[in-house]
């Protein structure tokens, strides 16, 4: 599914939240362009905008001011929102609430049917999606006999059935414990990979952002960075400033240029940061 | 404590009943209610009780476990019996001091009980072999023909499948402030009457806010994955009758039948 035109596109969009007589803007003026294919870290402090922005990614909220593209379709009628619906699938930070079958089967079923799929192609994408992620054997169980892990791999599968170009994660990881976090990671590293589907990864954790092509730092509903993880991470003092932490061995790193043994910090993994290291010490 | 509720749980398996079309099941057992309304003769609400038990041996459910489901149950009944007996006038078969047991009383607590006792082993062989969410698409489909007089017949099986879904997650939850709360020093299920149901406001509060909390974030999931009510949908499950459910019918008739002409001539 190769495209010329950027899958997703924003323009100027804003949004205001009408709460009481205090209206609170939560993204402002967000001018972003997302092509096919990119796997994404969108990383902020709490309240920084940055789910708010995910949903207006896939029309769960109707931007203020400005417009989101998806294919250069925005969701001004009801055909094209459920268009991009379909095309921009969103799994959510609390495993529990998404799950809506009641059994994994029942809730990969779900979007597909939502979509009027026929009977057979719906057994078909669950056996595909169950397939892809890994979770074949769960597909009889119960979601409450599920572990963390598993659910948000069924909250995966379930937005994969329904044939997404593009998965955004809101905080998805963040009630997982570490082995569950890194199955998900690597499941969706995977799908990046293989099926080219764009990831949006809206997380905490620095150490994933590393995973990511694209890191994207939003404070205040700004952008304030966006680029390689590399280029991102290694500006330690602007992240710092903003509240956010870097990657533990980049904090090494640049601990280590103030103490003036490197003259440049250019590692955000343990691997390059070890070569930098054992340099220094040669 | 909660989770040893049996009652209208589901048991896996593979026999002839579980098998049934849930339709078949779901307007049996209604039929079977009616059935056991009507009749009023000692005799045959026997049968039929021996009739629900059969259901069970060919349904592989042991009388162990559809005992411990109707327990709760039997304290209703006992209650009902006693009222029954003590209460009612007529010819009297006993009498001690004030107290005077009729022959009608004794009559009308045996009818009552097997009644009663006959419902719910009846209505618990259909839990207890359909899933819920069959039942809940056998009510869907049965109550179709609704849906020209506005009767919104999709939203309501889609509230129950819902409710089913989340019925374990909340036993979890309840657990999980129960805890919280004694960790807090709160004093759950000791007192009298009035204390102990003072006591569970702590555990609803919570169990309350944290419910509208899922619920919105469910309703999102479910825009997010295109849900716009039963317009258009499709479903991965479609509910066949067979030849089985045929004869099933046919055989609960003549049951039926059988029971009504002993009442009639016995």
């Amino acid at each position: 599914m190769k495209t010329i035109n950027p899958l997703i596109e924003t323009n100027d969009v804003s949004y205001i939240y009408q709460n009481n007589q205090h209206p609170k803007k939560a993204v402002d003026k967000i001018t972003l362009s997302i092509k096919q294919g990119e796997y994404i870290a969108m990383l902020g402090r709490n309240g920084s905008g940055k789910s708010t922005l995910a949903r207006l990614l896939n029309a769960l909220l109707i931007p203020s001011e400005g417009e989101v593209l998806v294919l250069s379709k925005s969701a001004d009628n009801e055909e094209d929102l459920w268009f991009i619906r379909k095309r921009i699938g969103m799994i959510f930070q609390n495993p529990d609430n998404q799950i809506i079958g009641t059994t994994v089967e029942e809730d990969i079923a779900f979007g597909p049917e939502n979509l009027g799929v026929k009977q057979q192609e719906i057994k078909n994408r669950v056996t595909k999606a169950l397939t892809d992620v890994g979770i074949l054997d769960l597909r009889e169980r119960a979601p409450h006999m599920l572990s963390g892990g598993q659910k948000q791999k069924v909250g995966i599968a379930a937005v994969l059935a329904m044939h997404p170009m593009c998965i955004i994660m809101d905080e998805s990881t963040s009630m997982l414990d570490p082995l569950g976090r890194e199955e998900l990671l690597q499941v969706v590293s995977e799908l990046n990979r293989k099926d080219n589907i764009t990831i949006i990864n809206i997380t905490h954790h620095m150490e994933e952002a590393t995973l990511a092509n694209r890191v994207i730092i939003i404070n205040d509903g700004k952008i304030i960075e966006d680029g390689t993880p590399n280029d991102v991470f290694t500006d330690v003092k602007k992240i710092t400033q903003i509240g956010l932490d870097v990657p533990q061995v980049t904090l090494l790193l640049y601990k280590l240029q103030q103490a003036g043994y490197l003259d440049k910090v250019d590692a955000i993994t343990v691997e390059q940061a070890y070569e930098r290291i054992v340099k220094i010490l040669e | 404590m909660i989770k040893d509720i049996t009652l209208g749980q589901y048991l896996p398996g593979k026999s002839v009943i579980h098998k049934l079309d849930p339709r078949t099941k779901l307007l049996m057992t209604v039929c079977f209610m009616v059935v056991l309304f009507i009749l009023n003769s000692i005799l045959s609400l026997f049968l039929s009780m021996i009739i629900v038990l059969i259901c069970y041996r060919v349904a592989n459910i042991s009388y162990k476990y559809a005992f411990k489901g109707i327990k709760p149950v039997l304290y209703i009944v006992l209650f009902t019996v006693v009222l029954n007996v003590f209460f009612t006038g007529g010819e009297p078969l006993l009498t001690w001091k004030f107290i005077t047991i009729s022959k009608e009383g004794v009559n009308a607590a045996i009818l009552v009980s097997l009644r009663v006792l006959t419902l719910i082993t009846s209505a618990s062989i259909m839990t207890y072999t359909t899933t819920p969410i069959m039942l809940t698409d056998a009510i869907e489909k049965l109550f179709n023909p609704l849906k020209k007089i506005k009767v919104p017949v999709h939203e309501m099986a889609m509230m129950m499948t819902i409710a089913l879904r989340f019925i374990p997650t909340l036993i979890d939850e309840t657990d999980k402030i129960m805890k919280a709360q004694a960790a807090r020093g709160a004093d759950i299920g000791t007192g009298n009457l009035l204390q102990r149901a003072k006591s569970f406001i702590p555990i609803l509060v919570p169990l309350f806010i944290s419910s509208f909390k899922r619920a919105d974030d469910l309703a999102i999931a479910m825009e997010s994955r295109c849900y716009r009510g039963g317009e258009g949908r499709t479903s991965m499950r479609i509910l066949k009758f067979t030849i089985k459910d045929f004869r099933a019918f046919c055989v609960f008739i003549l049951f039926a039948v059988i029971l009504f002409l002993i009442q009639i001539f016995i």
